[in-house]
């Protein structure tokens, strides 16, 4: 990633901001979560997170557990 | 420490799900996965998270398996967090391409 001056994003991260609308780097957690709402995402339940992991097949990434 | 898990269906093939442990307000650790269904089988494609003390990406491929890992130094986890969802909802074609060709 180039170094380059900013204010909140390096370059290639501000044309991705402009294209996706990135939050403010400061966004509070409830922002973050209204932001990843508006881009047609949803909460699961624990159940329902459970059940969709549970039918992963997740990488084997050495020193990382799964996600789920 | 509360996790919250959400999901982005991108289409029928395709979702971004993403894990988040907050603490009073702080995003203390989170996974951000691209799955694809390929072969009738669900599968990881490419992973952001906070493992190992620092955001970074894991880049993966089908045969190679963890092909590398690019870390963010300079971003705090919240970036990262929101680099990463942007990153697959915007390129999520090329990155699973890449996967299965690798």
């Amino acid at each position: 990633m180039p170094k380059s001056a900013m204010t909140f994003w390096p370059i290639e991260e501000t044309a991705l901001a402009a294209e996706v609308s990135l939050p403010r780097p400061d966004a509070t957690m409830e922002e973050l979560e209204q932001w990843i709402i508006s881009l047609g995402g949803r909460e699961l339940s624990p159940e329902e997170a459970r059940d969709l992991n549970a039918k992963v097949r997740w990488a084997d990434i050495p020193g990382e557990p799964a996600p789920a | 420490m509360p996790q919250k898990v959400f999901e982005i269906v991108i289409n029928p093939t395709t979702v971004i799900r993403v894990f988040q442990h907050s603490h009073l307000g702080r995003l203390v650790g989170f996974s951000v996965v691209l799955l694809i269904l390929h072969e009738d089988e669900w599968i990881d494609v490419g992973r952001f998270d906070s493992a190992h003390g620092t955001p970074h990406r894991d880049v993966l491929g089908k045969t190679k398996g963890l092909r590398e890992k690019v870390w963010y130094d300079e971003f705090t986890p919240r970036q990262v967090f929101a680099l990463a969802i942007a990153t697959f909802r915007k390129n999520h074609a090329q990155i699973s391409h890449d996967f299965l060709a690798n």
